[in-house]
C-alpha cells in the first residue's frame, strides 16, 4: 500500500504549482472570513451586553426597541416584580451618556456610564473583589479597559472629570465598546444619584429563587405589565438585538451585502483554482484511462485532490485570517471572534466548492478520448 | 548607431540624410503599427481558441475587479455620508471649538466669536449651525428614537440644498420643524403635518428634506435657531459651528490666519475643504465603521491583485510554448511581449465592464435599502480602471519575463 494516494502524488509532483493553488484557495478563504468577520464583529459587539447579564430575566420599557435607546422604566415596577412569588431579587441598572474630561489634555469626550447596587453585580464585568470594594466608595468609578484609545491612557488612582465632577479611577472592568459607544465607566447607584442623574433604570435584572420556573414567571410578568414592559431571557434579548441590527439598521444591510459578496467571490475563486489544477493534469488522467483504469478510480483521485487542496488552502487562509482579525480587533475595539461554528461553515463551503469544481472537471475527463491527446 | 556615424562623416549631404531618416522613421512607424495590429490579432485568436477557458478566467477577473469596486465605493460613500451635511451649505470658512471632534457632538463656543470675526472687513456674513443629539417620540407608537437636531439661521444665501432653503423660511412658529424623510421608520410616517415630540415638546412637521445621517442618529430635524435652545436646553450664547462668507476674490487662507491670530484660542478656523477633510479623516480613522471600511479596501486591493495575477499569469503560462516558438523562429522580444500585454489588456477590459455593471447594480440596491450615497462616480471608475490596468500589466509582463530567459530548445 502506498503511503500517499495517487491523487496526492499527482498534486505534489509539481510542488510549486501546488503551493500556488493552495495559496489561491487561501485567498478565497481569507476574503470569506474577513467579510464575515466584519459582519459578525458588528453583531457581536452590539449584542455583547446581553451576554454579561448576571441573572435569569431582563425587563425593559416597551419602547426600548433596541439596546442603544435610552427609554427608561419606573423604579416602582421593579419593586412590584420583586413582590411576585418565585422572584428572589430585581436589580436596577442605570445608564446614560456622560461627558468625560481628560485632565491631561483637557479634551471632553462622551462615554457611557452604568450604575447599579454594587453588592449584587447584575452584570458580569470580569472585575476583581478589590474592584468591587472600590466601587462602594464615594466618587470612585471603574473604567472599561477595552474602551477606545480616544480617552487617553487611564490608570488606576487617576482623577477624571465626569460631567464636571471629580472622580477617582478605582480599577478596571471589561465590557467592550460597540459601533455607537466608545467606552464605559461603572459606578455605584449611590454615586449616580448623588450627582442628580436620572433615577429611572434603563433595565432591571431579575434573579429567580428557582431557575426551573423561568418560563412561568416570564409569562406572569408579561401578563401583568405587558402595556408597559417587555421581559426577556438574556438569550431572547440577544436574538431581538441581532434581528434589529440585521434588518432595521442600515449597518447590518451594508455589511450583510459585503459578506454575501465575499462568500460568492470566495466560492468562485475556489472553483476556478481547482478547475485549472485538474485541467492541468488532463493528460495524466487520459493515460490512466487508456491503460484501463475505471472512471470511478479517476473520480476518487479527483475528489482526493479537491479535498487536499481545500484543506491546505483553508489552513493557510485560517492563519492569515487570525492575523487580520487581531489587527482589526485592536484597531476598532470590536469583538472579532473566529468561532468554531463559523470556521467549520467556511471549511465546508470551501470543500463543497472544490469538490463541485472537481466533478465538473471530471466530466471532461470522462468524455475524453485518450487517443486524441497524443 | 550606424546613422549617427554616417552623419558625422558626410556632413554636406545632411539634408538628403534627413529625408532618408524621415523615410526610415515613417517606415518604422508603419512597421510598428502593423506589428501592433498583428499583436492584437494574435491575442484575440489566442483568447477565442478556448472560449470556455477564457470565460472562466474572465469570471475570476470580474469578481476581483468587482470586489475592488465594492470596497472602494463603500469607503467613498461612507466618507461622503460623514460630511453630507456640510455639502448642504455654501461657506468659505468654518469656525469650530478647539475641542471639536466630529459633527455628532460638537462642543459649543460663545457666539460672540462670530461677531468678532465679522470685524475683519473681508468677512461679509456669518451663519450659525447648531447641532444637538435629542430624542424624538412618535406619539402613536410611543417609541423614542435618537434625533440629530439642527438649528439654522434664516439666511437662505448660506444654504445650497433647495428643500431646506425653501423650508427654512416657513419655520415661523416654535412648533414647526423640518423632518428628514430618510429617518428611520420608528419615527413615524415622515410626512408633512406629522406630529411628534422633540425632548417632550410637541412639534408638527411643516416640510421635509433629505439627509439620512444614520451613522449618527435614527433621524434628523431642522428648527429655526430662535427656537433651537428651547429644545436643546442650552444657553442662547452657545453656538456649535459657525460659517463665514468672505468678499469674492479675497485670499481665504490669509483671512483664515488673520482671524486665527485675532480670536482667542477657544475657537479655530478652517476652510470648507479643510473641515470636510478633517471630518472624513476622523470618521475613517477613529470610528469603527470607518476603520472597517478602510481595512476592507486594503484587503480588497491585496486579494484583488492576487486573483488578477493568478488568473492572468495562468493564461500566459498556458501559451508559453507558443511564445517560445515565436521567439525561436526569430520574432523580437518586444513583439512577444506585445502579444502578452495585448492579451492581458483584453482580459482586463472583459473583466472591467461586467464588474462595473455589477457594482452599479449592487450600489443601487444598497442605496435603495439604506440611502447611503453609494454610486459609481467618474472618480471611482477611473481609479479602479487605472489600478486594475496597472496590476494586470504588471502580472502579464512579470510572467512573460520567463520567455526571455527560456531557451526554446528546452521546451520541446
Amino acid at each position: 500500500m502506498p503511503l500517499l494516494g495517487t491523487g496526492t502524488r499527482i498534486l505534489l509532483f509539481h510542488k510549486w504549482r501546488f503551493t500556488v493553488a493552495s495559496c489561491a484557495i487561501a485567498v478565497a478563504v481569507t476574503i470569506m472570513f474577513t467579510e464575515m468577520g466584519f459582519f459578525f464583529g458588528i453583531l457581536d459587539s452590539q449584542t455583547n451586553i446581553t451576554g454579561l447579564v448576571n441573572g435569569d430575566l431582563v425587563v425593559m420599557h416597551r419602547t426600548r426597541t433596541h439596546l442603544n435607546k435610552w427609554d427608561s422604566l419606573e423604579r416602582i415596577r421593579l419593586q412590584q416584580i420583586q413582590a411576585l412569588p418565585g422572584v428572589k431579587e430585581v436589580l436596577p441598572i442605570y445608564s446614560g451618556g456622560i461627558a468625560l474630561t481628560n485632565p491631561k489634555t483637557g479634551k471632553t469626550t462622551r462615554i457611557i456610564g452604568f450604575a447599579f447596587p454594587p453588592d449584587s453585580m447584575p452584570l458580569k464585568l470580569g472585575q476583581t473583589d478589590i474592584a468591587i470594594r472600590q466601587l462602594k466608595q464615594s466618587h470612585t468609578v471603574l473604567f472599561d479597559r477595552e474602551s477606545r484609545s480616544i480617552y487617553g491612557d487611564i490608570k488606576t488612582g487617576q482623577q477624571i472629570e465626569l460631567d464636571g465632577i471629580q472622580y477617582r479611577v478605582g480599577g478596571f472592568i471589561s465590557m467592550g465598546p460597540n459601533i455607537i459607544n466608545d467606552g464605559a465607566v461603572v459606578m455605584s447607584d449611590g454615586n449616580w444619584f448623588r450627582d442628580r442623574r436620572s433615577n429611572k433604570p434603563i433595565m432591571g435584572i431579575i434573579r429567580l429563587k428557582n431557575k426551573s420556573n423561568t418560563h412561568q414567571i416570564k409569562e406572569k410578568i408579561h401578563e401583568i405589565f405587558n402595556r408597559e414592559l417587555l421581559v426577556f431571557t438574556p438569550d431572547d434579548l440577544r436574538q431581538r438585538e441581532l434581528h434589529y441590527t440585521i434588518k432595521a439598521a442600515p449597518i447590518g444591510i451594508i455589511f450583510g451585502i459585503g459578506m454575501l459578496a465575499g462568500l460568492v467571490i470566495g466560492i468562485s475563486i475556489c472553483y476556478q483554482v481547482l478547475f485549472t489544477t485538474i485541467s492541468d493534469n488532463t493528460r495524466q488522467f487520459a493515460t490512466l484511462k487508456a491503460i484501463g483504469f475505471s472512471n470511478f478510480y479517476l473520480l476518487k483521485i479527483i475528489l482526493e485532490q479537491a479535498i487536499l487542496l481545500s484543506f491546505f488552502g483553508f489552513f493557510i487562509g485560517f492563519f492569515i485570517t487570525s492575523q487580520i482579525y487581531d489587527i482589526i480587533g485592536t484597531q476598532t475595539a470590536l469583538i472579532m471572534q473566529l468561532t468554531s461554528a463559523r470556521s467549520i461553515f467556511i471549511l465546508l463551503l470551501t470543500c463543497i466548492m472544490c469538490v463541485l469544481a472537481g466533478l465538473i472537471a471530471m466530466r471532461k475527463v470522462i468524455r475524453m478520448e485518450p487517443a486524441e491527446l497524443f | 548607431m550606424q546613422n549617427r556615424h554616417n552623419d558625422d562623416k558626410v556632413s554636406p549631404n545632411r539634408i538628403n540624410n534627413k529625408e532618408v531618416e524621415l523615410n526610415q522613421l515613417e517606415a518604422r512607424i508603419n512597421n510598428s503599427v502593423a506589428l501592433a495590429w498583428r499583436c492584437l490579432v494574435i491575442a484575440v485568436l489566442n483568447l477565442s481558441q478556448h472560449k470556455i477557458r477564457t470565460a472562466t478566467a474572465s469570471f475570476g477577473i470580474i469578481f476581483a475587479i468587482f470586489l475592488i469596486f465594492l470596497q472602494l465605493g463603500f469607503l467613498q460613500s461612507v466618507k461622503k455620508e460623514a460630511t453630507l451635511l456640510y455639502e448642504y451649505f455654501d461657506f468659505d470658512l468654518a469656525m469650530i471649538s478647539k475641542d471639536y471632534q466630529f459633527l455628532y457632538s460638537p462642543p459649543s463656543f460663545d457666539r460672540i466669536r462670530l461677531t468678532q470675526a465679522r470685524s475683519n472687513p473681508e468677512v461679509t456674513d456669518s451663519f450659525n449651525l447648531n447641532v444637538r443629539i435629542t430624542s424624538w417620540t412618535n406619539p402613536e407608537s410611543q417609541i423614542t428614537s435618537s434625533l440629530l437636531l439642527l438649528g439654522l439661521d434664516q439666511k437662505p444665501a448660506f444654504i445650497t440644498d433647495t428643500a431646506i432653503k425653501k423650508g427654512i423660511s416657513a419655520l415661523t412658529d416654535q412648533r414647526s420643524i423640518l423632518l428628514d424623510s430618510y429617518s428611520h421608520s420608528d419615527l413615524g410616517a415622515r410626512k408633512i403635518n406629522d406630529k411628534g415630540e422633540i425632548s417632550n415638546h410637541d412639534v408638527t412637521v411643516s416640510n421635509l428634506f433629505q439627509l439620512g445621517l444614520f451613522f449618527y442618529a435614527e433621524g434628523a430635524a431642522i428648527v429655526n435657531n430662535q427656537h433651537f435652545n428651547y429644545y436643546a436646553k442650552r444657553s442662547s450664547r452657545d453656538t456649535s459651528i459657525g460659517f463665514l462668507r468672505v468678499k469674492p476674490d479675497s485670499d481665504i487662507q490669509k483671512i483664515k490666519s488673520q482671524l486665527n491670530a485675532m480670536l482667542p484660542d477657544d475657537v479655530q478656523l478652517l476652510t470648507k475643504a479643510e473641515l470636510i477633510q478633517q471630518e472624513q479623516n476622523y470618521f475613517v480613522n477613529t470610528k469603527p465603521i470607518g476603520i472597517i471600511f478602510k481595512a476592507g479596501v486594503f484587503i480588497a486591493l491585496v486579494i484583488g491583485s492576487v486573483i488578477l495575477f493568478q488568473v492572468l499569469s495562468a493564461e500566459i503560462n498556458n501559451r508559453m510554448r507558443e511564445f517560445a516558438t515565436l521567439k525561436a523562429i526569430g520574432f523580437s522580444d518586444s513583439f512577444v511581449y506585445g502579444i502578452g500585454a495585448t492579451q492581458t489588456l483584453i482580459f482586463t477590459l472583459l473583466g472591467y465592464i461586467p464588474a462595473l455593471i455589477l457594482a452599479n447594480l449592487v450600489f443601487n440596491l444598497v442605496y435603495n435599502l439604506t440611502h447611503l450615497p453609494t454610486m459609481v462616480s467618474f472618480y471611482l471608475m477611473s481609479v479602479v480602471f487605472f489600478l486594475v490596468l496597472g496590476m494586470s500589466l504588471f502580472a502579464g509582463v512579470t510572467t512573460l519575463y520567463k520567455v526571455r530567459r527560456a531557451d526554446p530548445v528546452e521546451l520541446f
